[in-house]
């Protein structure tokens, strides 16, 4: 799964949860770093 | 009420956006109008202006430097008038815009009569806490400035009846607010401000002050509101002898002012303590007269509460729904609620923006949670606030939920937030904003996640309040004909294409002079 998927997921994820992210692509946030950091979204755990 | 053909502000519109309608209030240091805000469709708002006969350099930096401690304060506390925006009209003089209160002041309440003591423990109360966010100051360029209000009276204090809340009193007026730490300017450290039969012995004599100079003239007012009269009385209303009565003349005991009034003796010793000549006699502190105004409110009752269901403090046992980032103990008002907050564990540390209702003791709201870098949060505190809801009944309900915030330097930081209005919670949100029309936007900086640092509170306008609660049954009645995202992406590109529309008003808002 490259950045652009695992965004377009985590997006998606975060909609389901009524939250919206300010960052609209990538390269404006540091998704893996995320992931490492705070594996707390589930569909981010997997990835993770 | 005055004749509007004798007053040329009337009609006229400040910034694009506040138009006067009515004058409300004369006073010393300016007048007071009545407004609508255009940009939000009509929301009233009140408009403070300086007096033109006091519009020298130094008054207009004290005043800028009122609306500058009311905004920040009017954040942290209900108790506060809230100051919502600042700036100069035509002739450069210079406004700073309010809540609109409908409500009347002590001073006027105390021409029917005294308060009875169940009513007053609940004004001292909110005056006290009101006062006690000033004590505690405000942050401004990353310092602490706590700040003392210098002119407690009856008719710096508003009442109000809200909805939701009954009886509220608030402070306002901080036109003589001292920020502590001010370097006073060359020749000006024994100048008098205040009012003499208010002030404390340490501000007639223009000594420098603290805290405890509000408390000796709170305790001046709580007397007056128990007793319709004045513990202290000068011979002249002139300086030299309001100095010799409150440095000299003891407070009339509360047996000799009313001798029918019965007083729990913890409250006239409280009230007895605070008028103490030495600051170091008072109490010390806000929080230490809050302890025992509250035990007694929780002894003698809370007093006149007009809206039904709510209950004297500590006596309601409410069903609250549990959330785990909403603080365990239930706490009295939406606004506790907000600073008690933590973040979700289930929302990652990342600039996102999510709704969330608030369930206090006496009250709910909707409100919004967004995190941003704590820069950016301490910079966009004074922007322009801004917010519209659109509504898409097909294929599936879905409310867009528009908030921006903004400024001409930073650009807009737009809020959205999608509703989908099948969902109970998102139905649940729509009903808390068309009941209570407002919401608090809590802010929670990436770099210390845990606590939200700042609040800040958005009105609704009245015919968005309606729209509401015509989308939610319109919503409850529609089918789906496809899933939630389709209307989603419905609204974002709806979105993008208001987004330059909002910006033009936003823009067409003159941003007057920055208040720092």
């Amino acid at each position: 799964m490259d950045d652009s998927e695992l965004f377009a997921v985590f997006v998606a994820d975060l909609e389901q949860r009524n939250a919206c992210l300010f960052a609209t692509s990538p390269a404006d946030f540091p998704l893996r770093q995320l992931c490492q950091i705070r594996p707390v979204i589930p569909i981010l755990a997997k990835f993770s | 009420m005055s004749d509007p053909s004798r007053d040329t502000n009337i009609g006229q519109v400040l910034m694009n956006r506040y138009q006067l309608t009515e004058l409300i209030g004369k006073g010393s240091m300016g007048r007071v109008y009545r407004a609508e805000d255009i940009l939000l469709g009509g929301v009233p708002v009140a408009v403070k202006f300086l007096s033109q006969t006091l519009l020298n350099d130094r008054m207009k930096t004290r005043f800028a430097q009122e609306a500058r401690a009311g905004a920040l304060l009017g954040q942290k506390s209900m108790h506060v008038v809230r100051v919502l925006d600042y700036g100069m009209n035509n002739e450069e003089i210079p406004f700073y815009v309010m809540e609109f209160l409908q409500g009347e002041n002590l001073s006027d309440l105390l021409l029917e009569e005294p308060l009875p003591l169940s009513r007053f423990l609940r004004i001292a109360r909110h005056i006290c806490l009101g006062l006690q966010v000033a004590h505690e100051g405000i942050v401004i360029e990353g310092q602490k400035c706590p700040i003392i209000h210098r002119d407690i009276k009856p008719s710096n204090v508003l009442v109000i009846q809200d909805n939701t809340l009954g009886e509220l009193a608030k402070v306002l007026d901080f036109g003589i607010a001292k920020f502590l730490g001010d370097v006073p300017e060359k020749g000006q450290t024994s100048s008098f401000m205040g009012t003499l039969a208010y002030c404390s012995p340490e501000q007639i004599e223009g000594r420098e002050l603290d805290h405890r100079s509000d408390i000796y003239s709170l305790g001046i007012t709580m007397y007056e509101l128990l007793t319709g009269k004045m513990p202290i009385q000068a011979e002249t209303h002139s300086i030299g002898s309001w100095f010799k009565a409150h440095h000299f003349q003891k407070p009339v005991p509360f047996s000799v002012a009313s001798p029918e009034l019965r007083l729990p003796p913890a409250l006239e010793e409280l009230i007895m303590a605070c008028m103490a000549k030495s600051p170091a006699d008072r109490p010390q502190s806000m929080a230490e007269i809050i302890q025992v105004l509250t035990a007694l409110e929780e002894q003698f009752g809370s007093g006149r509460v007009t809206q039904p269901g709510i209950d004297p403090i500590g006596t309601m046992t409410s069903q609250l729904p549990a959330h785990p980032s909403q603080p365990p103990v239930a706490l009295a008002t939406v606004e506790e609620v907000c600073w008690q907050s933590v973040w979700p564990a289930d929302k990652p540390v990342a600039e996102i923006v999510f709704p969330m209702p608030l369930y206090a003791q006496r009250e709910s709201a909707a409100s919004l949670w967004v995190m941003l870098p704590r820069a950016e949060i301490d910079r966009r505190m004074l922007n322009i606030r801004y917010n519209q809801f659109l509504f898409t009944t097909s294929p599936h309900p879905m409310i867009l939920w528009i908030t921006a915030i903004y400024d001409p330097k930073q650009g807009p930081r737009w809020l959205p937030c999608y509703l989908d209005m099948k969902l109970p919670r998102n139905q649940e949100l729509c009903t808390l904003l068309a009941d209570t029309g407002y919401y608090p936007l809590l802010f929670f900086p990436l770099e210390d996640p845990q606590h939200c640092t700042n609040v800040r509170t958005f009105a609704i306008a009245p015919f968005q309040r309606q729209l509401l609660r015509d989308w939610l049954q319109t919503s409850k009645s529609l089918p789906s004909s496809a899933p939630a995202t389709v209307s989603r992406n419905l609204l974002k590109a709806e979105f993008e294409k208001y987004k330059p529309q909002i910006l033009a008003k936003l823009e067409n808002v003159k941003m007057a002079t920055v208040i720092d």
